[in-house]
Order: C-alpha cells, then structure tokens, then sequence
C-alpha cells in the first residue's frame, strides 16, 4: 500500500524514530519542507528488481543541531546515481532511530522519490556497516558524501571491512557531518532482509505517543526538533495521560505496548557516570535500584541485578514528566524517567546479528 | 568441604577466657570461619575496598570463582549451572574484562545472583571505581562487596584466599612478623609501637589510666581515625570490643607493684577489623606487652635516677646560688639546665597536705612536657616539687597569667583523675641566673600557699603575675642603678630608724600619719625623722618624682631593704 506522509505524521515519524533510536541517533533532523507531502512505498508492492539506495545523515549529531541544511541529501544520491551508472526509483532510511527517520522523509522530498516503507536497521546504531542488509551478506559500497558546502566524494571498490573506517576517515573535511548514499541494491535484496514497515513503525509510534500527550495538557513543542527535554510537559496531573502520575506507566505501556513497546523500570536518575565514551546511570525508583549502560545509545538495563532490557532490544529512556525519548547526552542526574524496551527484526537476535551489534560498542574491538 | 577454622589461635586459658567475657571472640568461638570484616583488615593487605551495607560479620566459608559466561547464564535462566555459592567469598574473575568490554552490567547480575545464593560477599578486582549504580545495588540487596584495587591486587587476591582457607597460616605468618619487630624494639617505645601498628595496620597506644601516653599508626594506616582512649574493664584481663565500628584489642601490661601505681594499657585500634584481626591483635599485643613492660620499668628507673640527681644539685644551688661549684656546674649542664638564663619557677604542692606522689610526677612531667612546660623536669623537694621554664631572653618567657592558662588545665586534669592526686602550683617571678632561679623558686614555693583570690577558680597562684614584675625584674640587673641608689640611699645607712620610717612613709603613700600608725610611733616623731631624712638625702619628700625614686633606690640596696625598724618610745 502506498501511502503520503504529511501533515501529523511528519511529527510522528520524528518521534517514532527518536522512540527508536534508544537514546541514539541525534534528534535533529533536516525537516525544512516538510510540509510537502512524501510517498512512501509498501515493499511489497514494488518489483523485486526495482533498484533502491540508503540515506542518511552521518557523523556526528551534534554538529546537526547547528548546521543550516541545504541539498546535500539530493547530492549525495545523485553521485551514487552517477557512480553506479543509473538513477535510483526509490530511497530507503539506512537507519530509522534517532533524526535519520526524518532525514529519509527529507530526502525524498528533496530528490522527489519515493520513500521505501523499510529502513536498514531497524533502530539506530553507529556504524554504517551494521545493517540488515550486511548482517544478509550485501555490500555496504560505493558509498557517495555530500556536504552542505558543495563538496561531494566517492568511497568506491573498498570491502566492507575497509568502508566504515575509510568512511569516517573523509568526515572532518566534509565539517564532521555530511549526507550519505549508500548500499545501492534492490527492493528484493531488502525484502529478504527482512526490513519491512519500519517507517509505518516509527509513524505508528510517534503517533501513539503524540496522542497520549495530547490526551494531557501538553504540546508538541516539546518533540519537535532541536528542543529536547524542553516541552512543557503533559499538564500537572490534569489529563488522564498525566505523565507526573504514578500511572504514567501504565498509561504508556497502554498507548504503546500494543506496539511492541514495554515499560522495564521507573525512577530518578540519581546518578550519571561518563567515562571513555561509556555511561552509566543508576535509576532509584519504587521497583528497586536500575542500571542503565549506554555507549552511543542505551544497551542495557538491569532492575535490581536483573536483566530487564538489553540489545538487540532498543533500550530507551522516555521523560517522565514530558514523554519526550531523552538522548544518551541529555541524561541527567534527577530526571523522572521511565526506561523501555522495543523488540527489533528477527535476524539481529541470532548470533551473527548480536555479533554485528557488538561491533558498535565502546570497547569492543570493530 | 571441610570448614576453615582458627585452630589454636590463643592458647593462654586466661586470654581465652577474656576474648569468651568480651562477648567477642572467644573460647567459643575458636574453630570460627573468617568474616567479611576479616578480609577488609587483612593485616598487610591494601587495596581492600568495602562497598554495600551487608553483614559484614557473615563468616566466609570458602572462596569461589565465578566467570561472567556463568553469571550471565544464571541471569537469564534460573536453572542453569553454579557452583555452591552459599557463605562462599564470590570472585568476578574476569571482571575487569566485562568492564574493558563495556559488559560492566554484568556486575550488577553477580550481585543479584551472589545474593539470591546467599554468598557472604563478592570480591571484585576492579583498578576503576565500581559505578554508583552497583554500590547502590549492593546496598539494596545487603551484599557486601569488596573491590580488590591497591598496588598488588593480585597479592592481595592471594591473601585473601588464603585467609579464607587457611586463616591460621595467616595468622601465624603476622604474629611472626611482629616478633621479629618487636624483639628489635626493645627499649625504645615509639619504634616498638610503630611496629606493632605496622603488624596490625591500625593505631596503637599505651596507656597510663585513662591518659594516653602514645599512640603510633603503622605506616599503611593513614587513613585510620585517630586513637581514642579505652577503660580497663573485665577485672584488669585482656578483651576485645567492636565500639563505634572499630575493633578494639586491650592488653593490660604486667608490671611489678612497686613501679604499678596505676594499670598500663596496650591497645590496638583499626576500623572495621573483624574477629580474625582481634584475635591477631590480642596475640601481636600479648607478645609486645613484655617489651612495653620492660620499657615502663627501665623509664620509671631512670626517672628515678634522674629525679634524686636533680634534687640533690638543686639543694646545692638553692644553699650557694652565687658560688656553684665546677662539678655542679657541669652536672646542672650535663642536665641541660642553662642557668645563665632567665628563669621562672614552678613549684607544685599538694592540695591535701604531704608529699607528691612519684607515679603523679611522671604523670606531671608527661604532661608539663606536652604542654610544652618540662623544661628542666621535675624536682621533688620536701614540700612537693619544683620546676622551671628556662629562655635566653626574658621575651622567651610566658608571663605569669600566660604561664598560668597553661597549667591549669594540666592541673584540672590530674584533679580529675580517678587516681590522681590534686596539686596547686605557685609561680615565682622571671629571674635571670642562678641567683634569680634560687629567688624565683623561693617565690613560687611561697606562691604555692597563697589563698585562692577572690572569684578565681584556677589552681595557680602568683603574687606577680604583672608586668611590672619583669619592670622590677630589670632594675635588679641594672649595675649602673644599683650603684646609684646605694648613692642616693647611702646617708641613711646604719641609720635603721630612718630607714624604717622612711620605707614606711613610702609604704604609706607618703602619709605621715599612715607611717606613725605603722611605726607605732608619735606623728610628731615621724615629722621629725622625715625632716632628717630630707635634710640627711637633700630632698623634699613631697615631691612625687623623688619618693618614687627612692622607693626604687631602697629596693635595689640590700642593706637597707632588710633593716627592720625600731619603734621609738618616744610620744
């Protein structure tokens, strides 16, 4: 089924991905035009041959908070148009947590494409060979960078061992961030990955959890991009999605679990320890003492020496009081949080997919 | 498996009995696994860090390691496989490896599992910090956690085990080396109690009563607080005692009678230390208590000596302060007293009446040397005992209200004792020489009878206590002065009823009739004797600026200060 994004399901699609990203991922996104409808585009209904390449911002996200966006999404695909010798049909969302949800959107609307109802991930992660599609054996390659300045290059014939590194070795002179194309393959190549409907995933998320906000007293200034943390919350417990209650919850595992998503554990941060790209939280609440391990994103969550959440999951941190998905960088010491768990594509639960997640982490060798 | 005991620790039946009536360690308790406050004061061990709110007097039955692999199999299936961790000392071997891997959280699922197993504690070698969210857990679910980190973890990894498994290896192996150190210490108190401290890794003491007479840390007990003062208890034996988290030992010092006026006490400090280390400490400080002994004897002997020297050469002094002898001479240096200096006395009197006690002058010594004022040591005299502070300069010496604020609470302490025996203490005025000692002696023995001035509580007295003292105190050293005033004063000498009225008139205020009362005289005589004073001086006694100095011309001419007056029979 073929269907627009516009309007309310901009906004969700933002928040979705944010919900998705598990604390990773940015939460900026290029969103200028968005009132310009996309088309998004069922897999199933697209021939298998259809050719079809990833987008994404990458580098680093904070850089994206400064930056004024230009066409730089539209450049990047047509070097890797122009480098595989013909042009792409359709976009698909090389990750669909954290703000490259909403960069794809940007994308299409950018190039005029449609945007394939599949990303390849499935969450947010870091590094750009951590896909479904390279967990299935795909190429990450020729990869095209853009950045806003006009500057455009092309990694091309690296394996797939070299392109992560060769990748980010080319970022600082793009200004640390830049627009990429990349994994140029087919719709049936992303179908046997097992990719499908994430970005009806992000909207249905995002949407859920606007509702739930909207059912209390709150606005929608507090997602929107660029003003993490700042909403001014869901009202003072007037609504009956009042997230300052102790239903809050409750409410949201009402609104959202339907969805996939599980509240694991509830409280204050007490306690917020960085150290080498490494963080850990410690989250008292009335279940008892929760330990929140992130790198780039939240990978682990114990409840009182438990295992409640952890990787492949995507383990996220919601305020409580906002309902707003709160980064790994925006976690501080004395927020109200509810911390949650949303299962992610079968293949990344088995043991070359766990592997490929490992890669990722602070510590582990790549 | 077989249980690690503490065979044989202690086998005095008398130590024994005290560990059994100190509630703690005892004749009972021997054959006792080691507890988790044992392997946080492993003597010789650092790096042992305590974390969590657990029993820490859960007794640790034996040492097992755990693999992450296994924690992590246990934390996500209840049925998988584990070694036997009750009462165990849990080991994260590889935890450093979760933590280099970014897997730390595996931690936090050892806790949960050590604690739903009911492990005594877990040892984590950790060189970085445990995160505040484990500390938390740990405090959470009652496990004591013991990060392993310091200079040597893997030594102390090993001590550890060894504790666990064979407590009397360990035992054994420190009670050694305190021997050692101890024999090389003999007589020279502060070694041998740093020694022992170095043994104990604590804080250790003498004690005199209730008086600390030292206190020595070992030199891995920096971080030890600071030593506070025990009771004897338990019939003068020997006990231990947890109080306000530390481990106390307490080693009465066997001492002959006649040099026992009051008991002697070894006592060890460490916060903390379990039963193993109180069991250590009472055996580390039963093998120090002879040499301690041993060095109380040799000090009260040599006080002694020391104590009949020094009133034999100040009997010496105070008969012929201006002619000493070479030998005295020599001896009075040999003693460090620098008589050529300026002197003030301090003579000390018992409140009730008699002699001062030879256990309360070592105590007043100990004391006067801590509050920086034992100087030329204690001398006993018949009326209890003197001493001085001695300068150089007359700068260098405290006033007499100075000298005071100091003494008293030395006093006030002893008059607190339970044993102890209140004294009084006189002051004599600053003097310089052997003369001037001889002379401030002499005052502050007279001092030390003056009765308590109204509204005063302190227990020294000073008729001189002013500046005017030390103004007066110059005018004797000033030879130019002398000779002027024996000048000025000279008409009157050998003239004893002149000088009689004329020290009175200005005893009087230079009122004749005060004089004539004092004199028990006719005022008209004592009009008399002034005119022949004036005309014999060729002054006019009622000028202000002459009656004062004459007043000084008197003082400072022996001859005429010590004439006594001659009533007239005159009317």
């Amino acid at each position: 089924m073929t269907w627009q994004l516009t309007g309310r399901a901009v906004d969700a699609l933002a928040l979705g991905g944010l919900l998705l990203g598990g604390g990773g991922g940015g939460d900026t996104a290029d969103d200028s035009g968005s009132t310009v409808p996309v088309t998004v585009a069922d897999l199933a209904e697209l021939d298998p041959g259809t050719r079809v390449c990833a987008v994404a911002q990458i580098g680093a996200p904070l850089i994206g908070r400064e930056r004024v966006p230009a066409h730089e999404l539209r450049a990047a695909v047509h070097a890797l148009a122009h480098e595989t010798g013909a042009p792409f049909p359709a976009l698909v969302a090389l990750e669909i947590g954290g703000q490259n949800a909403a960069t794809a959107a940007a994308a299409a609307r950018q190039t005029g494409l449609p945007l394939l109802d599949a990303d390849l991930m499935g969450r947010a992660l870091p590094r750009i060979d951590q896909t479904l599609l390279a967990l299935a054996g795909g190429p990450v390659g020729p990869v095209a960078l853009a950045s806003p300045s006009g500057h455009v290059l092309t990694v091309r014939e690296a394996g797939d061992e070299d392109v992560e590194g060769l990748t980010r070795a080319l970022l600082p002179p793009l200004g640390g961030r830049a627009a990429a194309a990349l994994y140029p393959t087919t719709v049936g190549a992303l179908r046997s990955a097992g990719t499908a409907g994430t970005v009806r995933r992000a909207v249905d998320l995002g949407g859920a959890l606007l509702d739930l906000r909207a059912a209390g007293a709150s606005t929608d200034a507090g997602y929107r991009a660029g003003t993490a943390g700042t909403g001014t919350g869901i009202g003072s417990g007037t609504g009956a999605a009042s997230g300052t209650g102790s239903g809050a919850t409750a409410q949201v595992e009402a609104a959202l679990g339907p969805l996939g998503l599980r509240v694991v554990a509830r409280g204050d941060v007490r306690h917020v320890e960085r150290t080498g790209g490494r963080v850990v939280a410690a989250v008292v609440g009335a279940d008892g003492v929760s330990r929140l391990d992130a790198d780039t994103e939240f990978h682990h969550c114990t409840l009182d020496g438990r295992p409640v959440a952890g990787v492949p999951d995507v383990v996220g941190v919601l305020d409580a009081r906002t309902l707003h998905p709160v980064l790994v960088a925006d976690l501080r010491t004395g927020t109200d949080v509810l911390v949650y768990r949303l299962p992610v594509a079968a293949p990344w639960y088995t043991d070359a997919g766990r592997a490929l997640i490992e890669r990722g982490r602070v510590g582990v060798p790549a | 498996m077989s249980e690690p005991v503490l065979p044989g620790l202690s086998t005095d039946p008398g130590l024994v009995a005290a560990l059994g009536a100190a509630g703690g360690f005892g004749a009972g308790s021997v054959g006792q696994p080691v507890t988790v406050a044992d392997l946080v004061a492993l003597p010789g061990v650092t790096g042992v860090e305590l974390l969590g709110h657990g029993d820490v007097d859960a007794p640790v039955r034996h040492l097992v390691a755990l693999r992450g692999d296994q924690v992590l199999a246990r934390a996500h299936d209840r049925a998988a496989p584990l070694p036997a961790l009750a009462g165990a000392a849990v080991l994260l071997e590889d935890a450093e490896a979760w933590q280099r891997e970014g897997r730390d959280f595996v931690l936090d699922l050892a806790l949960r599992v050590a604690a739903d197993e009911g492990a005594a504690t877990v040892l984590v070698p950790h060189a970085r910090p445990v995160p505040v969210a484990a500390a938390l857990l740990a405090e959470r679910l009652g496990v004591s956690v013991l990060r392993v980190a310091g200079p040597e973890p893997l030594r102390a990894l090993a001590d550890l085990a060894l504790a666990v498994a064979r407590p009397d290896v360990l035992h054994a192996h420190a009670l050694r080396r305190a021997a050692t150190a101890i024999t090389t210490e003999q007589l020279d108190l502060s070694a041998l109690l740093r020694a022992v401290a170095a043994t104990l890794d604590g804080v250790v003491a003498v004690q005199s009563g209730a008086r600390l007479l030292q206190a020595e840390r070992g030199a891995t007990a920096v971080d030890q607080p600071a030593f506070q003062t025990v009771h004897l208890r338990h019939g003068g034996t020997a006990y231990t005692e947890i109080s306000n988290g530390r481990a106390v030992a307490v080693q009465p010092v066997p001492l002959p009678a006649e040099v026992r006026e009051r008991p002697l006490l070894l006592v060890a400090q460490r916060r903390g230390g379990g039963r193993l280390w109180r069991a250590l400490a009472l055996d580390v400080l039963q093998v120090a208590r002879n040499a301690v002994a041993a060095w109380a004897i040799n000090r009260f002997l040599v006080d002694e000596r020391e104590r009949l020297a020094r009133a034999r050469l100040l009997q010496e002094l105070l008969a012929e302060p201006d002619a000493l002898t070479p030998r005295a001479q020599a001896e009075a240096a040999a003693l460090g007293w620098e008589l050529d200096g300026w002197h003030t006395a301090v003579h000390l009197r018992a409140t009730e009446g008699g002699p001062v006690h030879g256990a309360t002058l070592s105590v007043v010594e100990d004391l006067l040397r801590q509050s920086g004022l034992g100087a030329a040591g204690l001398v006993p005299q018949a009326t209890g005992a003197v001493s001085w502070l001695t300068a150089p300069e007359l700068a260098g010496l405290p006033s007499a209200v100075d000298l005071a604020a100091r003494l008293d609470p030395v006093l006030e302490f002893l008059a607190e004792e339970p044993e102890g025996q209140a004294l009084t203490a006189g002051l004599g005025a600053a003097r310089r020489g052997p003369v001037g000692l001889a002379r401030s002696i002499v005052e502050a023995r007279r001092a030390s009878v003056l009765p308590v001035p109204p509204g005063s509580s302190s227990l020294v007295r000073h008729g001189l206590g002013r500046r005017v003292d030390r103004v007066l105190a110059l005018w004797d050293l000033d030879p130019l002065l002398r000779q002027e005033s024996r000048t000025v004063v000279e008409p009157l000498l050998g003239e004893p009823a002149l000088l009689a009225t004329l020290r009175a008139f200005l005893d009087a205020g230079g009122s004749a009739a005060g004089t004539a009362r004092a004199l028990g005289v006719h005022r008209n005589t004592v009009r008399y004797r002034l005119a022949q004073i004036e005309q014999r001086l060729g002054v006019a006694l009622t000028e202000h600026d002459t009656r004062i100095a004459l007043a000084v011309a008197l003082r400072l001419t022996p001859d005429a200060a010590g004439q006594a007056g001659t009533p007239s029979t005159e009317r």
